[in-house]
């Protein structure tokens, strides 16, 4: 198995070559970007362009600032929060949808819309929603005998309109993969266990949602990193207001390094966001494979097993007599 | 000790037939009941039918008296064994076993310790005991066989259901496993009724035989009456391996043709019928014999025990069974006779039988 791989590695070079033009790529798009952006963020490089390495100066600056402890703890509370409810609400529809009989294609295409709009859409769409003064949900809110809220003006209620909006636009996409899944989940064990006396609740948590959970950790994942870099919403929705109460770490990067013009330090936190964004997509990842993996390691075992089984016994020659009648 | 009861049941799916046609059948209390027919006659249908996942549109199903139209399958209490298994993929063996008890319609009737006892008990009887802590993944086709019965036994089902157990499984284990599920349904005395392709075992291991092809029951009956009395066409040629020689005929009142020969067979009003002969009963001879139509030998397979000649005569093709090591060669002339005693005489349009081969 190895010879094949270092010899390939050694005498074909040419290989090499043929991969170099996309390789040259993947270097000058994400690779030069990415040492480019770490090398900013140990510097103290201004919008005018001069600069001086000065080490882990920014990032003991925004580690130490009250506006970026309060963004990147909005960015965590929006990815956990947003996530989570898609999830939920995309789960609940892709069920729904799976055991209606009826207008099923009709429903997917529906559901599938808000997914298509451009944030900023999304953004301006809700925002005009949500306006205190003559936005239609201030005027149901009236109508129904609510207090008016102060959609824009407190921190809670300015972060669930947020996450209100992501969701809206990010359940379609939960929805799309889980309702996938399930339309693929093989049929006979679902059957077996209507058989076997489960239903309605029990075949959902016992059967359905562990034979999901490979397809869940998945669509989580994906939500998750976008979750983590959320930006066109809040940039047109509040702007991280009031004051920088909803902000985020993408949205500070952005005050700071495109209208201060301290990019050192906006490089500083969206570096900090990499890191953060790695370690949770690496704790995921794991995750998904160590579904995975009991079901392909267990796959080897089997194979070892049937060999070992397949050897004849010897002392099984001879054909064990039957035990009771047999007809 | 249930009695299954089919009464013109009907489920058509907006094909051009119904996949099951207006079948009817009585399964006796504890008795083993197989339904033989190529896939598509409606086997799997009709299980279904009767574990309650798909409705029948026409028809009553009745197990111990009771009409079962209307009680959802969770709650039939029959067991189902599935053509691929269908274990829980996410559950070890013994979680798997144990479902079915620990099921809500079961709930509070059984200690955990009961459960475990179970569990235990019947993975001895299936010699399953140390693949218990496995996944289905980790388990062969025939481990998994196992695992599949298992789970359909563990709760001591009113009715057990099997949809094409051992279709799936090599030769040797396939005649294994036909054994040791006839001891097993002795052993538990539940009623079982069992779907499968292969005639043989319905042969082998059937106290009664449904023939269905079609979505039609051809024939209900004793093992020895679809094989030594076949109603039809159809059933003579689903039972039997090698299959029987269907060939034209025609009778009169003296007797019936049949390759050219006179054979005093069958009398009757006269017009073509279909000679059913089964290929042990078919005299084959290198010499010419007398009463024998003459024909040529097109290919001759051993099975061991026995050699399968395939002889063509007058453009018709008998196929003949013979002991190993009569030496027949493709080309070599062949003498044919067909026994009158042994023939069965099936009506030419209708496929209707005439007249059963005389039992020796």
């Amino acid at each position: 198995m190895a010879a094949p791989q270092s010899r390939a590695a050694g005498g074909q070079w040419h290989k090499h070559l043929l991969l170099s033009p996309p390789l040259a790529f993947f270097a000058a798009f994400a690779l030069f970007p990415l040492g480019f952006t770490i090398y900013v963020s140990l510097s103290n490089w201004s919008i005018t362009g001069e600069h001086r390495f000065i080490g882990f100066g920014n990032y003991a600056t925004i580690l130490a600032s009250d506006t970026f402890r309060q963004s990147f703890l909005n960015t965590v509370v929006f990815a956990v929060v947003t996530v989570l409810l898609q999830y939920v609400l995309g789960l609940t529809l892709a069920l729904l949808v799976y055991r209606s009989t009826r207008g099923q294609s009709a429903l997917r295409l529906l559901l599938l819309v808000p997914m298509m709009f451009t944030p900023v859409v999304v953004g301006f769409v809700w925002k005009t929603l949500f306006d205190p003064s003559y936005g239609p949900i201030s005027w149901l809110f009236d109508r129904v005998g609510l207090p008016q809220v102060p959609w824009f003006s407190e921190q809670l209620p300015a972060m669930a309109a947020i996450v209100i909006a992501d969701v809206w636009q990010w359940t379609p996409f939960m929805f799309l993969i889980l309702f996938a899944a399930l339309r693929s989940l093989p049929t006979a064990p679902l059957e077996a266990a209507m058989v076997d006396g489960a239903s309605g609740r029990r075949l959902l948590f016992d059967h359905m949602l562990p034979m999901l959970l490979p397809a869940s950790m998945t669509a989580i994942l994906l939500r998750s990193i976008e979750a983590f870099k959320l930006f066109d919403v809040v940039y047109l929705m509040t702007g991280g207001g009031p004051g920088v109460k909803t902000s985020t770490v993408t949205l500070s990067a952005y005050f700071t390094g495109l209208r201060s013009g301290d990019l050192g330090t906006a490089a500083a936190m969206t570096t900090m966001l990499l890191i953060v964004v790695l370690i949770a997509t690496m704790v995921l990842l794991r995750l998904l494979f160590w579904a995975g993996r009991r079901r392909s390691r267990a796959d080897d075992a089997a194979a070892l097993q049937v060999e070992r089984d397949d050897v004849p016994d010897p002392t099984e020659a001879v054909d064990a007599p039957v035990t009771t009648e047999v007809r | 000790m249930e009695t299954l009861t089919v009464t013109g049941v009907t489920k058509t799916f907006g094909g051009p037939r119904p996949a099951v046609d207006e079948l009817s059948f009585t399964l006796g209390g504890g008795e083993f009941g197989v339904v033989v027919g190529p896939s598509g006659a409606g086997k799997t249908t009709l299980l279904n039918m009767i574990a309650g996942l798909v409705p029948p549109d026409t028809g009553e199903i009745t197990l111990d008296g009771a009409s079962l139209a209307g009680t959802a399958p969770e709650r039939r209490d029959i067991a189902m064994v599935f053509e691929n298994y269908a274990l829980y993929p996410h559950l070890s063996v013994r979680r798997n076993l144990e479902f079915p008890l620990r099921a809500p319609v079961r709930r509070g009737t059984l200690s955990r310790s009961q459960i475990t006892d179970r569990v235990t008990q019947v993975a001895e009887t299936l010699r399953i005991p140390h693949l218990l802590d496995r996944l289905p993944s980790q388990l062969s086709g025939g481990q998994r066989q196992r695992v599949s019965l298992g789970r359909a036994l563990v709760r001591r089902p009113r009715l057990l259901l099997l949809d094409e157990p051992i279709t799936h499984l090599d030769a040797k284990l396939r005649h294994e496993m036909r054994t040791e599920l006839k001891r097993i349904q002795r052993e538990l005395g539940v009623t079982t009724l069992y779907a499968t392709p292969d005639q043989s075992d319905a042969l082998a291991l059937a106290d009664l035989v449904v023939v269905l092809d079609a979505g039609r029951a051809w024939q209900v009956g004793t093992a020895a009456d679809v094989y030594e009395r076949p109603a039809n066409v159809t059933v003579a040629r689903t039972l039997g391996d090698p299959r029987i020689n269907l060939l034209p005929g025609r009778r009169d009142a003296a007797g019936v043709t049949v390759l050219g020969q006179r054979v005093d067979a069958d009398h009757g009003p006269a017009g073509p019928v279909t000679v059913g002969v089964r290929p042990g009963d078919v005299e084959l001879s290198t010499e010419p014999l007398a009463g024998a139509a003459a024909g040529r030998v097109l290919l001759a397979q051993t099975l061991g025990y026995q050699d399968v000649v395939y002889v063509d005569v007058e453009g018709a093709t008998v196929r003949a069974t013979v002991p190993a090591g009569i030496v027949a060669r493709p080309g070599d002339p062949a003498w044919v006779r067909l026994p009158a005693a042994r023939l069965h005489v099936f009506e030419a349009a209708s496929g209707q039988a005439l007249r059963h081969r005389e039992v020796v």
